[in-house]
């Protein structure tokens, strides 16, 4: 999968793009450097010992250099994922903790009023695109209520935790600094609202499904039958059944959530992988949108295989050949 | 019952919003932007940024464009990406996969190989990815959203073609002396056709809402094309004195993508009788 993967970027880096040397090397650069490039990156080779170059470079941290900011793409990659990685976390968290509770009120509640409305608002919010979720949210609670901050990451005023994990948040925690953890904390809240918004709506309405599913079972009618409380009988015996299909679409919802960080990271000027997308993209920056493109990809085939991992804990009965 | 018939409704509404939609966009398409209130591209800097109002429903932008006629004007783009993109990987998926699933064997291996790799990509991210290779424009994003789009029509066909393959009156066509191709064309594909147009109608949706989000962050339709995305783009360095600039062409598109999603949700649910008690 992951030899695909690659060779599919590199289809569309070295033969769907007309001119990759000069792609490679910007608009600006001289006839020189953009042969240099081309003789650096093996371009006047066949295609197939062009993959292996390109291979190599990928696996020995080569991504190529930028031709607008001239710095390494594997550098700019590692200095913004922990920005996203920590901006999807909290997202995914607020995601599921929504979805799965608004899911399970509305199966346990079928066909009654509050059913009905959590079906809209789920669909409602899944259809919104990212910008406008953003942008709503930006506009009510940092113009309109001016109570949280419009963009950024952290206050430019207070010193960072020192850096362990790159993750704000888990670092201030880990060197005890609240005032930091506060700044962090603030600063995540609207852009992982409006990413677990555009999210949690297929998280509901699945568990909402699943769980329907599983409350007509005979063993939860034999559970209530036996006279156990309403609340163990979701909780304890339909939920956990229900679970393994959760766990599926949220590895699924894993890569739409990066395709809302994109435009969400954007929009909160949030300096993570997204923001450096768009602003790589709107510079016409060949090498970093791809190296980009890559990141996310890994992170999503890398997060299924863990959904498959998970899967097979939650379900005793599925067994990874 | 009840819950059906709350959910027909709102399908119903959701496919009225739909085809007003397509109506107005195929009006804008033959009328060219006579209709609108205002010419959607001529700047006057003596009105910018006004606020909503009854001349300017919509409010102008910094340019002084009346941001309504400019939201009317662009309907036709996100209709002809949705509908160009959703047919052509329908033709192209749906025949590849139709023939993996009835050919079997090798062939079938290597389609269902490649059309792993394409959907193991976010889709938002490869199509960025093909549509910065190729260049910005609005017919490079229609491209780089196909190579994007027709795996998950192929997936669909081949489980489809496989379904049927197996069935009496394929085992009649093979008596009959039928190739493979006459096979496929003349009697996989008109069979498999309906759970892929089904699929398809859901899939408006989602290609509309990709497609705004590649002209959000530059690569569709280039300035001054009123593309609804691109003018969410545009305008929300605005947010904060006109907000009306960059959300309410945010919001046209969160109709249009409702509408469909709606519209799809009913379409299904009434050709998968499997589905509706849910």
């Amino acid at each position: 999968m992951l030899i695909g993967v690659t060779l599919l970027t590199f289809l569309i880096s070295r033969v769907v793009v007309p001119n990759p040397a000069r792609a490679w090397a910007g608009l600006k650069a001289s006839q020189a450097t953009v042969e240099a490039i081309a003789v650096r990156y093996h371009l006047h080779d066949p295609l197939y010992i062009q993959y292996y170059y390109y291979l190599r470079d990928l696996l020995s941290g080569n991504w190529g250099t930028s031709p607008v900011s001239g710095q390494l793409v594997i550098d700019n990659l590692s200095a913004y994922f922990p920005a996203t990685l920590e901006l999807a976390i909290v997202a995914i968290i607020i995601a599921a903790a929504l979805g799965i509770s608004m899911g399970v009120y509305a199966a346990v509640h079928q066909d009654k009023t509050i059913d009905h409305a959590i079906r809209l608002f789920s669909l409602g919010t899944y259809c919104a695109p990212p910008f406008l979720m953003a942008l709503l949210m930006q506009l009510l609670f940092s113009y309109w209520f001016r109570i949280l901050p419009s963009g950024g990451r952290y206050s430019p005023f207070i010193s960072r935790p020192t850096h362990i994990t790159g993750l704000l948040i888990l670092d201030s925690i880990l060197t005890g600094n609240v005032q930091a953890l506060a700044s962090a904390l603030i600063h995540m809240t609207l852009p992982a609202i409006s990413l677990a918004l555009i999210t949690f709506g297929l998280i509901a309405r699945l568990t909402r499904s699943s769980m329907l599913e599983v409350l007509r079972q005979d063993y939860v009618r034999t559970a209530r039958a036996k006279g156990l409380a309403e609340r163990v009988v979701i909780f304890k015996h339909a939920l956990r059944n229900g679970f393994t299909s959760i766990v599926t679409v949220l590895a699924l919802l894993f890569a739409f959530m990066l395709s809302g960080a994109i435009v969400i990271e954007y929009i909160f000027n949030w300096p993570g992988i997204g923001r450096y997308a768009v602003q790589s993209i709107l510079a016409l920056d060949l090498p970093a949108v791809m190296g980009t493109t890559l990141v996310f990809t890994l992170a999503v085939v890398l997060v299924n295989l863990f959904a498959d991992i998970a899967y097979a804990i939650l379900d005793p009965r599925i067994r990874l050949d | 019952m009840g819950a059906f018939l709350v959910r027909n409704k709102l399908s119903l509404a959701g496919g009225i919003v739909a085809a007003a939609y397509l109506v107005l966009a195929l009006v804008v398409t033959l009328v060219g932007s006579h209709i609108v209130p205002y010419d959607p591209f001529v700047q006057n800097f003596a009105q910018t940024l006004l606020p909503p109002s009854s001349q300017h429903l919509f409010g102008t932008d910094d340019l002084g464009r009346d941001i309504f006629s400019r939201v009317i004007s662009g309907a036709p783009i996100e209709a002809q990406i949705a509908f160009s993109v959703v047919l052509v990987s329908l033709a192209f998926g749906g025949t590849i996969g139709a023939f993996a699933g009835y050919l079997g064997g090798i062939v079938e291996e290597v389609v269902m190989r490649v059309t792993d790799i394409f959907l193991s990509f976010p889709a938002l991210v490869l199509a960025m990815a093909v549509a910065i290779a190729i260049g910005p424009g609005l017919t490079n994003s229609m491209m780089a959203l196909l190579v994007v789009w027709w795996p998950w029509y192929s997936r669909i066909a081949r489980g489809e073609a496989l379904s049927i393959k197996s069935s009496q009156y394929m085992e009649a066509a093979r008596a009959a002396g039928l190739g493979d191709v006459q096979i496929v064309v003349r009697h996989i594909l008109p069979n498999i056709l309906m759970p892929l147009l089904v699929y398809a109608t859901l899939d408006i949706s989602n290609v509309i809402l990709t497609g705004s989000i590649l002209s959000f962050i530059g690569l569709g339709a280039q300035p001054p094309q009123p593309e609804w995305g691109r003018m969410v783009f545009d305008g929300q360095d605005y947010l904060s004195g006109a907000w009306w600039m960059s959300v309410l062409p945010a919001f046209a598109i969160f109709v249009v993508v409702l509408a469909f999603s709606l519209f799809g949700d009913g379409l299904r649910d009434a050709f998968d009788p499997k589905l509706r008690r849910r």
